[in-house]
C-alpha cells in the first residue's frame, strides 16, 4: 500500500468528495473550492 | 633406732623390736593425759622424715598436725581417751621436707581403775590413698557438672533460656557469687554488655541493674587478657594479676574466673565468674572445668546461632515463597503436596492443613492429567522439566485455566518435585482479545479494499443512472428502471461508507467537538428515529468535554447505537445517553484496548433491551455479524461504529448481560482545543457552469472519464492524468493555468502531490 493516501492524517482540511459522489455534489464542490482561491499553478 | 619412754618391757625383746621396727606403719605410744610420746617406731623417720627422738619432744605431734585438721585431730584424741574407746583418725600432718602427708591413725586406749593412762597407736600413709580418692571425686564432681550443663544446653532451644539455665547450673557447681556472658568480648568494644547474669541474692552484678560496664582502665586490661588466651583468666589471690578497681570498688569482686566463648560465624561472648564473699584462689581442676564448661557453651551457642540463623533464613524463604503471585506446591515422588505458598493455598481456596496431603489430581480438572495421570510422573523421574497447560479447581468446583511448570529435585535421594501454577484467566483475555483485534484488522483491511473498489464502480454506475435519467423524458417507460438502478446505487454507496469506516480507512474530518452540544443538537433526530415508545434521557450528557472527531461521523457512530437499542427495545423503555471525563493510565491501558494514558470522554449509550450474552458480545463489532432477523440489519452498524471511534483514537467498551440491557461506552480524546463551528455549505448552484481548468488525477478510468465528461458537460477544460507522476507531468506540459486540482486520494505514485494540495486551497480530494 506504499504510495496510498488513506489516513485522515494525509488529508487534514482538504475538501472532500467521497466516492460515489453525485453530480451535484460534484459541480457544487468544485466552485465552493473555486470561490476566492488562488490556482493550483498559475500559467508560466 | 627406737625410742623408749616408760613403755612396755617387751620392746626391750631386740626380736620384737625388729619386728616393730621393720612395718610398714607408725607405732606408738603416749600418755592419755599430756600426749607426751613414749614410744615411736623406726618407720615414723622413714615416712615423715623426723628421727624418733624428735617425736618424744613435748607437744612435738601436734605441732606438726596440718593446721587445718589440727583443732579437730586433738579434740577427737581427748573425747576419745576420756571415753576409753578406741579411735580411727584421717589426717595430715606436715613433713620435714614439707610434705602434706595424710595419715590414718588407729588409737586404742588402755585404762587404769577406769581412768586413761596410756594411748596407742598404729599409724599408716594413705596419702596416695586420699589422693586417688579426691582425683576420683573431682572427676565424678567434672562429670556431674558437664552432664548438668549438657542437659541445660539440650533442654532449651531459647538463647536466653539456654543461657540462663547453664549459667545457673556454673553458679552452683563453682559456688561463685556470680556467673555470666555477655559481649562484645573485644577490648576496643567501648562498653560491654552482659547479656545473661545468675547471682547469688546479696550480689547483683551489672546485667541485674541494667548498666552496662564501660571498657576503659583496668577493665580493658583485663579484656585484653581474657581475649589474649586460649584458656581461662583468674584474677585476684594466687593470679597473676589483681581484681580490677573499677570490679572490686563497684561490685565487691575478690576473684575472678573468665574466657572468651567463641561460637562459630557468631561474635564471641566473655563467659566469667565472680567471687564477692571471699578471698578465692581458683583451682587448677576448677579452672578445667569452667574451661570445658566454657567450650561446650561454644558449641551450643554455635548450634543456637545456626538454628537462629536458619530460622530466619527459612522466614525470610517463607516471606518470598508466600508473597509470590504465583501458586507454588512442592510435592513427594508420588506426586502428593507437602507444602504450598499462600497463593496455592488463596488460588484453590483451601487452607495449607488441607492441601497438605492431597494429591495433584484432586485439584487438577485438566483433561489431559486426569486421563494420562502416570505420564507427568515418568517424565519427571526422567529428570524432564515438564510446562502444561491445565485447569485448576477450587474448593466451591469452580475452575480457573492455569500454566504448570514441573521441575524435579532430588534430596537426600529421594525425588521432589515444585510446581508452579499461574493463572492465566487475565492472559487468555488478552490473548482473545489480540485475537478479535487482529481478526477485525484483517476483515477490516479486506472491507476497505472492497468498499474502494466498490466505490470506484459505483460512482460509474450511480453517476451513469444520474445521467440516463437526466436524458431520458419524463414519460420514458426506461427513466423508472434508470431511478431503480440510481437507488440501489445509493444503497450500495451507504454500505461501502460503512465498511470504510469499519476498516478505519475512512477519510475523517476530525474536528473539536463539544460532544454535550453534539448530542444535544442530535436529541430532535434520535427521538423521531427512536419512536414514542421509547424515552430518550439526554440530561447526564455534562462531561463539559470536547473530543477532536468527525463530527459527521460521531453522529452516525450514535445513530447506529440509538437504532440497536431501539430494535433491542421493542416493547419500549428508555434509552440514556451520558457524558463523563476520565483518566487512564498506564495500568488501565491494557484493559481499555491498549488506550494510551490520558484523559477522555467517555460517552455512554445504554439501554434497558434484551441484553447480549458473552458469544454475541464478542462478535458484534464484526461486519456483517448482525443479531437481526434476515433482511432487518447489514451487520455494519456496530462495525462503523467501531472503526471510527478506533480511527479517532479512542476505544469502545460493552456491558451487558442477556436481560439486562446494554451499555456501549465511547471513550474518546478529550481535546482543549477551540470547539470549531461546522462548514458552511457551498452556495453553487446546481446548473452552475464554469470555464476554469481542472486537473484531473484519477486512475480508475471509468470513474476518470466519466468526471471528466461530467465538467466538460459544465464548460470547464479538463486535463487528465492517471496517476500522481502522470498529473505533474501533465502540469508541466500544460502552458496555462490550473485553477483546480481533482485528486483521488487512493492511488499509487501520490507522495510530491501532498505538498501541493497543501500548499494550495484550489485541490479537491475524492476517496
Amino acid at each position: 500500500m506504499t504510495g496510498y493516501a488513506a489516513d485522515a492524517d494525509d488529508v487534514g482540511d482538504l475538501p472532500m468528495l467521497r466516492k460515489p459522489f453525485a453530480q451535484a455534489a460534484l459541480f457544487d464542490k468544485v466552485r465552493e473550492v473555486l470561490e476566492g482561491a488562488p490556482p493550483v499553478f498559475a500559467a508560466p | 633406732m627406737t625410742a623408749r619412754g616408760a613403755a612396755d618391757g617387751r620392746l626391750q625383746d631386740p626380736q620384737y623390736a625388729d619386728l616393730v621396727a621393720g612395718l610398714n606403719c607408725i607405732v606408738w605410744e603416749a600418755d592419755a593425759r599430756s600426749f607426751q610420746m613414749t614410744f615411736v617406731s623406726e618407720a615414723a623417720e622413714r615416712m615423715l622424715g623426723y628421727a624418733p627422738a624428735q617425736w618424744l619432744q613435748q607437744d612435738f605431734w601436734e605441732s606438726k598436725l596440718h593446721p587445718e585438721d589440727r583443732h579437730r585431730v586433738v579434740a577427737s584424741c581427748r573425747e576419745s581417751a576420756a571415753a576409753l574407746r578406741t579411735n580411727t583418725l584421717e589426717y595430715r600432718m606436715i613433713a620435714g621436707d614439707g610434705r602434706v602427708v595424710w595419715l590414718r591413725d588407729h588409737v586404742t586406749v588402755v585404762g587404769e581403775h577406769g581412768e586413761p593412762r596410756t594411748l596407742r597407736g598404729i599409724v599408716v600413709d594413705i596419702t596416695d590413698e586420699r589422693r586417688a580418692h579426691e582425683e576420683r571425686a573431682e572427676h565424678i564432681h567434672f562429670l556431674e557438672v558437664k552432664d548438668r550443663v549438657n542437659r541445660a544446653i539440650q533442654s532449651n532451644q531459647d538463647l536466653d533460656a539456654m543461657m540462663r539455665e547453664v549459667l545457673d547450673v556454673v553458679l552452683v557447681a563453682f559456688a561463685a557469687d556470680r556467673a555470666w556472658l555477655g559481649q562484645p568480648c573485644d577490648p576496643d568494644g567501648g562498653r560491654w554488655i552482659c547479656e545473661m547474669e545468675r547471682t547469688r541474692p546479696e550480689y547483683p552484678g551489672a546485667g541485674a541493674r541494667g548498666e552496662p560496664v564501660p571498657i576503659a582502665g583496668d577493665v580493658r586490661d583485663l579484656f585484653l587478657a581474657v581475649c589474649r588466651a586460649e584458656v581461662p583468666v583468674a584474677f585476684g589471690r594466687g593470679a597473676p594479676q589483681p581484681v580490677p578497681g573499677f570490679l572490686a570498688d563497684g561490685y565487691q569482686v575478690q576473684a575472678v574466673l573468665a574466657m572468651t566463648v567463641r561460637p562459630h560465624e557468631a561474635p564471641p561472648y566473655m563467659f566469667g565468674l565472680h567471687q564477692c564473699s571471699h578471698d578465692r584462689c581458683w583451682t587448677p581442676a576448677e579452672v578445667r572445668l569452667f574451661e570445658a564448661v566454657g567450650h561446650r557453651l561454644s558449641d551450643a551457642l554455635s548450634l543456637l546461632h545456626l538454628h537462629r540463623r536458619l530460622r530466619d533464613s527459612e522466614a525470610r524463604f517463607r516471606v518470598l515463597v508466600d508473597h509470590a503471585t504465583d501458586a507454588i506446591f512442592l510435592h513427594a515422588a508420588d506426586g502428593t503436596v507437602i507444602d504450598a505458598n499462600r497463593q496455592g493455598c488463596v488460588s484453590l481456596g483451601l487452607p495449607r492443613e488441607t492441601l497438605i496431603g492431597m494429591s495433584p489430581h484432586d485439584f487438577d480438572a485438566g483433561p489431559s492429567v486426569q486421563t494420562t495421570p502416570g505420564c507427568v510422573t515418568d517424565r519427571l523421574n526422567a529428570g524432564e522439566t515438564i510446562t502444561l497447560d491445565t485447569l485448576h479447581r477450587r474448593a466451591d468446583g469452580s475452575t480457573f485455566p492455569v500454566e504448570v511448570r514441573i521441575r524435579p529435585f532430588y534430596e537426600n535421594g529421594k525425588r521432589y518435585s515444585v510446581s508452579m501454577a499461574r493463572d492465566t484467566t487475565e492472559r487468555r483475555r488478552l490473548e482473545q482479545q489480540f485475537l478479535q483485534a487482529q481478526k477485525m484488522e484483517a476483515v477490516g483491511r479486506l472491507a476497505g479494499g472492497l468498499a474502494h473498489d466498490f466505490n470506484n464502480l459505483l460512482t460509474v454506475v450511480n453517476g451513469c443512472s444520474e445521467l440516463i435519467v437526466a436524458r431520458l423524458a419524463a414519460g420514458d417507460a426506461s427513466r423508472p428502471l434508470a431511478q431503480e438502478i440510481l437507488h440501489a446505487g445509493e444503497r450500495a454507496a451507504q454500505l461501502t461508507r460503512q465498511l470504510l469506516a469499519f476498516s478505519r480507512r475512512q477519510v475523517l474530518h476530525p474536528g473539536v467537538v463539544d460532544l454535550d452540544r453534539c448530542l444535544a443538537d442530535l436529541g430532535g433526530l434520535l427521538r423521531r428515529l427512536l419512536g414514542e415508545h421509547i424515552e430518550l434521557r439526554l440530561d447526564g450528557c455534562c462531561s463539559g468535554g470536547s473530543a477532536r472527531v468527525d463530527p459527521v461521523q460521531f453522529e452516525q457512530a450514535i445513530v447506529n447505537l440509538a437504532v440497536n437499542a431501539r430494535d433491542a427495545m421493542p416493547d419500549g423503555g428508555a434509552l440514556t445517553i451520558s457524558t463523563r471525563m476520565v483518566t487512564v493510565g498506564s495500568g488501565a491501558s491494557a484493559a481499555l484496548g491498549g488506550l494510551l494514558p490520558g484523559r477522555y470522554v467517555v460517552v455512554a449509550v445504554q439501554d434497558g433491551g434484551v441484553g447480549m450474552d458473552a458469544g454475541t458480545r464478542a462478535r458484534i463489532f464484526e461486519p456483517f455479524f448482525s443479531t437481526k432477523p434476515a433482511g432487518k440489519g447489514t451487520g455494519l452498524g456496530l462495525a462503523m461504529v467501531y472503526g471510527f471511534v478506533r480511527q479517532s483514537g479512542g476505544h469502545v467498551e460493552v456491558h451487558s448481560e442477556p436481560g439486562c440491557g446494554a451499555v456501549f461506552e465511547l471513550y474518546l480524546p478529550e481535546t482543549d482545543g477551540e470547539v470549531q463551528l461546522p462548514r458552511p455549505q457551498g452556495h453553487a448552484a446546481r446548473t452552475a457552469r464554469g470555464t476554469e481548468t481542472v486537473l484531473l488525477v484519477e486512475d480508475d478510468l471509468a470513474v476518470r472519464s466519466l468526471t471528466r465528461t461530467l465538467l466538460a458537460e459544465q464548460g470547464y477544460r479538463v486535463l487528465e492524468a492517471h496517476d500522481g507522476e502522470d498529473g505533474l507531468r501533465v502540469a508541466r506540459r500544460h502552458t496555462g493555468p490550473i485553477d483546480l486540482l481533482i485528486t483521488d486520494l487512493v492511488m499509487p505514485h501520490l507522495g510530491g502531490w501532498r505538498r501541493c494540495w497543501r500548499a494550495s486551497g484550489r485541490s479537491c480530494a475524492c476517496c
